[in-house]
């Protein structure tokens, strides 16, 4: 039997009668980097909970690196890295002082590694917890998430708050564990972010998976959208023949359209003219769920 | 139990701990002050009598401003709302959740935080007694004989509403609820000695298990205090049950 780091199979769960997971079947492979994408509320959030025992499913089995989350949940957390939503941090201690008791409460690890991974995300751990930027905290929140070097790391929203630097480094990190054969889930409303670094990807909605897609398949079929501003008027008709252009605008010097995949015939044409400026905007999670799936994101 | 954890609560909630100790000591001053006015008021007689015909006036007085009243109100408010705090609201909830991503069992959690509400409990307990003994003292009054005694029933009393705010907090997400429960609490608390019926009617509150059949003789009643003890551990067994099957959404 293939050996999985985390299985779901049917997994519920309903918190006053209102599903927040409904059947949930996944699997995640050694060296896998598995997303959830999906809005605020679909059960992203919800899924974790239940693989770290915060919660306990309704129905449905969950098998986190082969044990049973429930049954196994001291020796799962051992094992797993977490880095949760909502991360409130005490007050009254450095950054550097929060993160030895986080060592110790894992039994006493090695800081160089910590040391190391807050250095790549340069967060100073001199600073008081209090005085934290929200960047900072959830800086903090990814090293201890990363360094005890677990075999499976659930990172819940990690960009959020991260500036673009910080962003790229947390991309590099996962992708350095990946190559270690260690398996990261992201939960994420970016779908950006997940056609970037994710190998899979899970579609939540409503607390339902409705579609499993290889991240290359969501590039494929992500949808950009294009406006392009030239040096004199262009002749729309040049673009109505490329297939993978839809909403098409024509405004003088202007060319507005959204581009489902590649973009590269797009520009091609383009560049039969004098280009002044372009910008590629990814669509909303709201977009996305409407023009792939034809369902809305939110519900009603 | 953890040290660690016990030594991060002690710290987050040290400045809490300091304002109802302040509080604390601010009602015994109060009395102190008030002494000369109350203690010729007919009402204070009366509720001598109710309490304990044996004892003076003036020995009456502070027994009923202080361990009787005072030390229940205050020390029961501030378990009560403490329990209920460490339990309760959505970023302590995330913080538990966090800690219990580590591998730590729920018990040792549920444990590190009820020692904290005992140890704070005790402290404001002797913080109270001692300061009631200042004030009586300041005042040129002598201190009425066994005050001490009433000290462990008073602190278990204390630690039994905060436990009762403990399960509270576990189990209600409701703010005005656990207000609801605690007043009615405290009123049940009283509520029996202010009963013609008798001493039938004293066993149904807890500050009859805490201070004595008759609550102002300042005699420690070790039965009692047994009774009282096993509430703390009942108490103590629910609350840890509760936290054991919380599910922290």
């Amino acid at each position: 039997m293939r050996y999985l780091v985390l299985r779901t199979e049917n997994l519920s769960k309903d918190f006053h009668r209102r599903p927040a997971l409904c059947g949930v079947t996944l699997e995640v492979d050694p060296g896998e980097v598995f997303g959830l994408l999906g809005p605020s509320g679909s059960g992203k959030s919800t899924l974790f909970h239940v693989l770290l025992d915060f919660i306990r499913p309704s129905h449905g089995q969950a098998l986190v690196l082969g044990m049973d989350c429930q049954r196994n949940g001291l020796k799962v957390r051992r094992l797993v890295g977490y880095l949760p939503q909502n991360l409130t941090l005490p007050k009254g201690v450095t950054a550097g002082q929060l993160l030895e008791r986080f060592a110790a409460l894992r039994g006493g690890l090695e800081m160089a590694f910590a040391h190391d991974l807050a250095a790549r995300f340069q967060v100073n751990l001199e600073l008081a917890c209090e005085r934290l930027s929200a960047a900072d905290r959830r800086k903090i929140g990814l090293v201890q998430a990363f360094m005890h070097r677990p075999e499976l790391i659930l990172l819940d929203e990690p960009s959020r708050d991260l500036e673009t630097a910080a962003q790229l480094e947390l991309y590099r990190l996962i992708a350095e564990f990946r190559a270690e054969g260690r398996s990261v889930v992201i939960a994420s409303q970016s779908v950006s972010e997940m056609e970037r670094i994710c190998d899979r990807v899970a579609i939540f909605h409503q607390g339902r998976v409705i579609a499993v897609e290889r991240g290359a398949q969501l590039r494929a079929r992500a949808i950009r959208k294009i406006e392009m501003r030239f040096a004199n008027p262009v002749n729309p008709q040049i673009f109505v023949g490329l297939s993978n252009i839809n909403q098409l605008i024509c405004d003088q010097n202007k060319v507005f359209c959204t581009v489902q995949g590649d973009p590269d015939a797009l520009l091609k044409t383009a560049s039969q003219f004098r280009v002044l400026d372009i910008i590629s905007q990814q669509p909303t999670l709201e977009e996305v769920y409407q023009t792939v799936y034809g369902i809305p994101a939110y519900a009603a | 139990m953890r040290l660690d954890l016990f030594t991060d609560l002690w710290l987050e909630r040290k400045h809490r701990f300091a304002l109802w100790c302040i509080t604390l000591v601010g009602w015994s001053a109060a009395c102190a002050l008030l002494f000369p006015v109350l203690a010729d008021e007919i009402w204070i007689d009366a509720l001598v009598e109710r309490f304990n015909p044996n004892l003076d006036r003036e020995a009456g007085y502070w027994l009923l401003m202080l361990p009787a009243f005072g030390l229940p109100v205050f020390g029961g408010a501030f378990a009560f709302l403490e329990g209920g705090r460490l339990f309760k609201g959505q970023a302590v909830r995330h913080s538990i959740a966090f800690l219990l991503a580590y591998p730590l069992p729920r018990w040792q959690v549920y444990l590190t935080r009820l020692a904290y509400l005992s140890s704070a409990c005790f402290l404001l307990t002797v913080v109270g007694f001692l300061s009631a003994s200042g004030m009586i003292l300041l005042t040129g009054n002598s201190l009425p004989g066994g005050l001490f005694g009433l000290l462990p029933g008073t602190f278990l009393l204390v630690l039994l509403l905060g436990e009762v705010g403990v399960l509270i907090g576990i189990l209600s997400p409701s703010f005005w609820l656990d207000w609801l429960a605690g007043l009615v609490f405290l009123f049940l608390l009283f509520f029996p000695f202010g009963l013609t019926a008798g001493a039938d009617a004293m066993r149904y509150s807890p500050l009859f298990y805490a201070l004595g059949e008759s609550p102002l003789l300042g005699r420690v009643e070790i039965e009692n205090l047994l009774v009282l003890g096993l509430f703390c551990a009942a108490g103590g067994l629910a609350g840890g049950y509760a936290f054991e099957r919380l599910e922290l959404e």
